[in-house]
């Protein structure tokens, strides 16, 4: 078995392209925080002890912008102490706000105890009046605007030079639901959702473990997307970690809006049909990938969440392989991977190259069929791809309804008309449908992309120089696929190069018990999973009364 | 220090060694062997195996007196800045000039046996187009690579020699000794030249991840393709014979247009050209990563990246040039290729090692040069 020596300078290796000295980037980035937030010397400074003058910033800020709420109001015994509150409407929960700081000011305060009236507000209004439980002071202004557009509600008093930041954020959210892009017979329901918290909160219920961190960082100057490196202490490499940050920190941009954004900045190579980084909507998958000593990117703001390092092998595994036993799901898988690459071309290649490894009876009969075709195999399949192609985009983006419609169309353009009107032969259609049946084993969406991108290079080898050509092709595909890397961990691990130790998990599922380690690959410190020699075995005596000494093994 | 960074194993040196020697060898040298030895051609593969493992005993103790250093670094301290940077063109030079009889010997194959209407040149430079590519990416992609095909190949081989193995008479194997031993000892230098190319290795001792288990590897090799070889040269004897094998330009590749399972599977030739795609556009990586790397390390370049593209145009050229036909290719190399190849290669190994031991003898308990 290959055996990688600890001090591997190609493991986690950093991008090429060096970090800009943090000087330098801060100034730019300050240089076009200018153009969008042009009070840089309102943000610098702390808060005044006028409220008025308060006020007055924050509505200068946001221009009196509609969603942007302040109410001041008065209280106290004698309504003696004057305090502006400051929210974004939408980002806060209406009761929490009402609940929490107009009632107890409000009410409390009417009940004239004398005693309250205080020589210092700020301080009675912390310990006594607020009764939420997460609250901040902050002085400056800048920062005060940051946790506001979090969602923080802001309560500024008269006469106090700090403020506080009441945590009230709620806004309306979707629900917990089954992720539709990866749904399962058996597994659990859940997916993530659009709030960064709500999927950490997935994550946390499922690993229950002191030492899973959550690293959290602001990416994007005008969007501040909160990014979280999620990951488990003590299993992950700490490499690995510093590795997913430094290439994070590295990311100078305005806006992340999806994970897909960051997937663009942090992959190792971006000449490649292939996605570098795992995706998934699944908190199992997450829990899982964690397990194994990888780190995940979430990002607030969408349910995707991003997986390093990712091998190549796990684009054709799905959660579910791991919850129900039907090992063989995933030869089948490599076999329909193959499919959705060559088929078409190995098609072409026979019938317009090789006919003579036909054998007698079938190439007869798809002569017959391609009589009346007018055009080369190549073109035939070419055509007859493309077509699919536009009907699968079409089918993907349409309105639901409207799909059936499509679906409906293409059985008639694919099918029976096609072939009618001598446009292709019976057995190209077969071949399509084949080809798109097998590309839809292939579980992971983008790796499913890839694969049928690169059916059309193969077509075009196949129909130029037949059989030699697709396998001209294949090795050209291997040699891609050897040389990438996802955080310099190799692309094809554990195949090439070969581990087959480890392929308990690559071309099969091994049972539980059997996978007793991690995968070598990702470094974990802490290489056992579980303790050895955990095999289910029925007892030796005293077999029973069946009748049968033997008893079936595992 | 050398250019190349990267690290292969132990087990990805030994298939790339195999594969290297192995790929052309099946293909074109039974024809040679039996037109030398006729059925006593598993003579000369034995013998072949015991120079193979002599070879690779000397190889790998040359590169192992200086694990850290390339060919072209010690043979500058061993001879001098001058004579040393000679010998690794000499060196550089005969491996751009196998790989171009590869490349030729290949679209021979191509020719000949399916593809009798493409232009030479244009079955050259796509083989070369995959090749200069492997070779830009660098020896850990290829060598991972070959990890995949190799095995593969070697599946392949015996399945189809499985299924010939029903058509096959042992008889023809008899009689034993009828040919005179010069026959066979030419038959067995024949072998000894693809088992020479292994020499390759030289440049890349010091790419081995780790240097303990590298011993091993001559014994490992030579076994493995001398078992192949016995089986392969055995087979087409005992199918075709020996007279009929002598005559075909590539009887391995013979071997699979007998074959036919249950009526479908049949004609399966051109499956077998596409796995040696695989095989032997790996092993003309590693002739042209080898060569490309000495001209870079000779010539102090910092990557031999920038030496890629005109070496594959050089190569195109002289691939073209270099052989008129598959017999031109034939005499070539059952008379010439053997003794050039014996000479370059296993002379300049036993020339470095003869002078590493005469300096070590010379200046014993002294300053190491």
């Amino acid at each position: 078995m290959l055996k990688i020596e600890k001090g591997d300078v190609f493991l986690f290796r950093p991008l090429r392209k060096p970090f800009k000295p943090s000087e330098v980037k801060k100034r730019r980035i300050e240089s076009r925080l200018q153009k969008v937030q042009p009070d840089k010397d309102a943000l610098k400074q702390s808060v005044n002890p006028a409220l008025d003058y308060n006020i007055e910033l924050m509505k200068k800020l946001f221009a009196e912008t509609s969603d942007f709420v302040v109410r001041q109001f008065h209280f106290g015994s004698n309504r003696e102490i004057r305090v502006g509150l400051v929210f974004i409407d939408g980002l806060v929960d209406q009761t929490s706000i009402s609940e929490s700081i107009f009632k107890p000011f409000m009410m409390q305060t009417l009940e004239g105890d004398s005693e309250l009236l205080p020589e210092d507000p700020y301080q009675m209004i912390l310990n006594w009046l607020v009764t939420f439980y997460s609250i901040k002071e902050e002085v400056e202004i800048g920062k005060l605007l940051d946790l506001l557009l979090a969602g923080f509600a802001i309560l500024f008093i008269d006469g106090s030079e700090k403020a506080l930041a009441i945590e009230v954020k709620g806004w309306d959210a979707r629900s917990i639901e089954e992720p539709a892009a990866e749904s399962f017979v058996r597994g659990p329901r859940e997916g993530f959702t659009e709030t960064l918290r709500t999927n950490t909160a997935l994550i946390r219920r499922r690993i229950r473990t002191p030492n899973i961190r959550f690293d959290m960082l602001q990416v994007g100057t005008v969007t501040k997307t909160d990014i979280c490196i999620v990951y488990i202490d003590g299993l992950v490499n700490p490499k690995l970690v510093t590795e997913v940050n430094n290439r994070l920190q590295r990311i100078d941009t305005d806006s992340i809006l999806e994970s897909g954004y960051i997937e663009d900045f942090i992959r190792d190579n971006y000449r490649t049909p292939f996605s570098l980084l795992d995706r998934t909507e699944r908190p199992d998958k997450v829990a899982g990938s964690l397990l194994e000593g990888r780190v995940a990117i979430m990002v607030d703001t969408t349910p995707f969440v991003l997986i390093a390092p990712a091998i190549f092998s796990e684009f054709l595994q799905s959660p579910e392989d791991y919850y129900e036993s039907h090992d063989y799901i995933r030869p089948f898988r490599w076999i329909a991977l193959l499919l959705t690459l060559t088929l078409p071309s190995f098609y072409v290649a026979l019938t317009s190259f090789h006919q003579e490894m036909i054998p007698t009876s079938l190439a007869l009969s798809m002569a017959v069929g391609r009589a009346g075709v007018p055009f080369p195999a190549v073109v035939e399949a070419f055509l007859m791809e493309v077509t699919f192609d536009f009907l699968r985009e079409a089918g993907t983006r349409m309105p639901r309804s409207v799909g059936q419609a499509v679906g409906v169309v293409g059985a008639l353009v694919l099918g029976q008309a096609a072939v009618a009107a001598s446009i292709v032969s019976p057995l190209m259609v077969i071949i399509v449908a084949l080809t798109a049946i097998a590309s839809f084993l292939i579980p992971n969406y983008s790796a499913s992309i890839a694969i049928r991108f690169l059916r059309y290079p193969m077509l075009l080898l196949a129909g130029t120089f037949g059989l030699l050509g697709i396998f001209w092709g294949l090795m050209f595909l291997l040699l891609h696929l050897s040389s990438l890397r996802s955080f310099g961990i190799p692309y094809l691990y554990p195949i090439s190069p070969s581990v087959p130790g480890e392929w308990k998990d690559v071309f099969y599922r091994a049972p539980w018990w059997a996978m007793d380690k991690r995968p070598l690959l990702f470094r974990s410190p802490n290489e056992r999973r579980q303790a050895k020699g955990q095999r289910p075995e029925p007892p030796v005596k005293n077999g029973g009364d069946e009748g049968s000494g033997k008893q079936k093994g595992d | 220090m050398g250019i190349e960074q990267g690290k292969i194993s132990n087990r990805q040196a030994l298939l790339l060694i195999c594969n290297s020697i192995l790929a052309s060898m099946i293909l074109i040298s039974p024809a040679l062997l039996t037109q030398e030895a006729g059925q006593d051609a598993w003579i000369s593969i034995l013998i072949a195996g015991v120079l193979g493992v002599l070879m690779g005993i000397l190889v790998i103790s040359l590169g192992l007196r200086f694990p850290q250093k390339n060919l072209v670094e010690y043979s500058i301290e061993l001879l001098g800045p001058w004579l040393g940077k000679a010998v690794c063109i000499i060196f550089a030079l005969f491996f751009l000039y196998l790989t171009a009889y590869l490349i030729d010997s290949f679209s021979a194959l191509l020719i000949t046996e399916t593809k009798p209407e493409t232009p030479i040149v244009v079955l050259n430079t796509f083989l070369i187009i995959l090749v200069a590519y492997g070779v830009y990416l660098g020896l850990e992609v290829f060598s991972r690579v070959n990890e995949i095909i190799f095995p593969i190949f070697i599946v392949v081989f015996l399945f189809i020699f499985c299924l010939a193995v029903p058509e096959m008479d042992f008889e023809q194997l008899k009689p034993i000794f009828t040919h005179p031993p010069s026959h066979i000892l030419w038959g067995s230098l024949i072998l000894f030249s693809f088992y020479a190319e292994g020499a390759f290795i030289l440049m890349l001792i010091p790419s081995l991840r780790e240097s303990s288990g590298v011993r091993k590897i001559a014994g490992t090799v030579s076994v493995i393709l001398t078992v192949v070889m016995l089986i392969d040269v055995v087979g087409l004897i005992a199918l075709f014979g020996s007279q009929e094998t002598a005559r075909m330009a590539f009887p391995s590749f013979e071997l699979a247009k007998t074959v036919h399972l249950g009526g479908f599977l049949e004609r399966i030739e051109s499956l077998v050209v596409g796995i040696w795609v695989g095989s032997v556009s790996l092993k003309i990586m590693a002739f042209y990563y080898v060569s490309v790397l000495t001209f870079a390390e000779v010539f102090n370049l910092k990557d031999y990246r920038p030496l890629v593209l005109p070496y594959a145009i050089i190569l195109v050229v002289l691939s073209i040039i270099g052989w008129e036909n598959t017999t031109h290719i034939n005499i070539f190399l059952s008379r010439y290729y053997p003794l050039l190849a014996v000479t370059v290669l296993a002379g300049l190994t036993l020339l470095l090692y003869l002078v590493f031991v005469g300096r070590k003898s010379g200046n014993k308990g002294g300053k190491v040069k």
